[in-house]
């Protein structure tokens, strides 16, 4: 019981001092520690922790690491081979995700764009690009063509986002998967509640992008915007 | 075992299966929301709170950006929950970064994109000088002042000194603008004007002004180029 609670006050210890003075205040073996803070809940996870540092060198670097090599640290199992994992894959797709640097100022970097995002994806998946007035991408959100048809909520989050992120156009891409890379019905009326809803706040739709395969159909390249007039 | 505990139970076990079978990106939203939780809050929590944040946040990157302590209280959750995406959000900004660190700034994108990361979990206005060497490559840095660039006043003289301190010939200015968007005002012009002047009695270059913001990054030397700053030909735009 004492030895729990040696370890208990150890952690609030640490816990407090990161939610206080924020990572910057903490070592990496402790940073580490914080992470094994929840996948070991009654163990002495400080030996652990500066084994993994002394392998690994950098928090990156363990969180990228393959399973085989983890495992050989010792108090390192399966429970927590995985929980490092998420937090790789969660760090790895935000990184993706959130790249503020594509720009895009043109109807082929678009498709371009769209095209190697969904390349390889085989669900029926929306996305959002947000652009500021340098035409640079400030947010991605993805989205089915069915919750926003179907849910105002499901738009009115969407508009949460891109009124907090200052942007002033928007494109669309809707992945057709293995189907034909034409717009159906559902995609038009996807085109035309997005311009209609976020054009009186000062956000422009500029083009609906259909992916489908490898090939790409624009809907401002091929005149198919008329039908917003 | 209530029933609620069991459903609960089943989606933890069914989300968990399908991340180590399909891995991450077979997961949708919700999914990965519950999974984060389910390591900080007993199941049914996990399962309850999930349900309740998605209707307000579109995916976990935006719970990630938004301040986690306030949502988390909205939300009821513990303080493990707090802690949790706080630390996920900071390992975030480390991922960022890193590949950042040993990046050679010679271009406008590319010190838009070493800024961005550095000052990306900046909450307050925090100024930062950057020196680097002949070959752009980031010898030092050193925060000025957390605050707003004319209320705080960057000290021309602390400038001066980190560049001699580090022997550089060239150093970048940089600062955030965490609720507002990235365009410079009127007194970010000035100063920048007034620095690289005095700057230039010693030979030391101030080759750019970044500001990153809500809406992305800003370089004054890509806006004004010569009008503002030295001509420097190995400082492209790409």
């Amino acid at each position: 019981m004492k030895k729990c609670s040696l370890h208990q006050g150890h952690r609030e210890r640490i816990r407090t001092r990161f939610l206080s003075y924020g990572i910057e205040s903490l070592f990496n073996h402790e940073i580490v520690e914080m992470i094994l803070f929840y996948v070991m809940q009654v163990k002495n996870t400080n030996d652990i922790s500066h084994r993994l540092i002394n392998k690994f060198k950098s928090i990156d670097n363990i969180l990228s690491a393959p399973r085989e090599e983890l495992m050989k640290i010792e108090g390192v199992g399966e429970s927590t081979v995985m929980f490092f994992k998420l937090l790789y894959d969660i760090c790895n797709d935000y990184n993706n995700f959130s790249s503020i640097f594509s720009f895009i100022d043109t109807i082929e970097s678009l498709c371009e764009y769209f095209q190697n995002y969904f390349s390889g994806n085989s669900s029926n998946i929306c996305l959002l690009l947000a652009m500021n007035q340098r035409l640079e991408v400030v947010k991605k959100i993805s989205f089915t063509k069915e919750s926003v048809i179907n849910f105002s909520s499901e738009l009115r989050k969407i508009a949460r986002v891109l009124l907090e992120s200052d942007c002033t156009k928007i494109a669309v891409g809707i992945n057709h998967a293995n189907s034909i890379p034409f717009p159906n019905s559902k995609d038009f009326m996807i085109t035309k509640m997005f311009s209609e809803k976020f054009s009186p706040f000062g956000i422009e739709l500029v083009d609906t992008v259909i992916f489908a395969g490898s090939k790409v159909y624009s809907l401002r390249k091929n005149s198919a915007f008329g039908f917003l007039k | 075992m209530k029933g609620k505990d069991i459903v609960s139970n089943k989606i933890i076990d069914d989300v968990r299966l399908k991340y180590k079978l399909h891995g991450y990106s077979s997961l949708t939203e919700l999914e990965k929301i519950q999974l984060v939780l389910s390591y900080s809050e007993i199941n049914e929590r996990a399962v309850e709170i999930s349900n309740n944040i998605i209707k307000s946040y579109c995916n976990l990157h935006t719970i990630l950006d938004s301040n986690i302590p306030f949502l988390m209280k909205e939300y009821e959750t513990n303080i493990k929950t707090i802690t949790l995406f706080s630390l996920i959000s900071d390992i975030i900004s480390i991922f960022v970064f890193s590949p950042c660190k040993d990046m050679n700034l010679n271009t406008i994108k590319k010190s838009k994109k070493y800024f961005s990361a550095l000052l990306r979990k900046s909450k307050r206005e925090v100024v930062v000088v950057v020196a680097v060497d002949k070959n752009f490559k980031v010898i030092c840095s050193k925060i000025l002042s957390r605050g707003n660039l004319t209320d705080v006043g960057i000290s021309y003289r602390r400038v001066a000194e980190f560049a001699l301190e580090n022997d550089a010939q060239y150093i970048f200015l940089s600062h955030c603008h965490p609720s507002d968007n990235s365009n410079p005002s009127p007194e970010d012009i000035n100063v920048t004007i007034h620095l690289k002047e005095a700057l230039e009695f010693l030979d030391i270059i101030l080759i750019d002004h970044i500001i990153t913001g809500k809406d992305g990054v800003y370089s004054m030397f890509e806006e004004f180029g010569t009008d503002i700053f030295n001509k420097v030909p190995e400082y492209k735009i790409k």
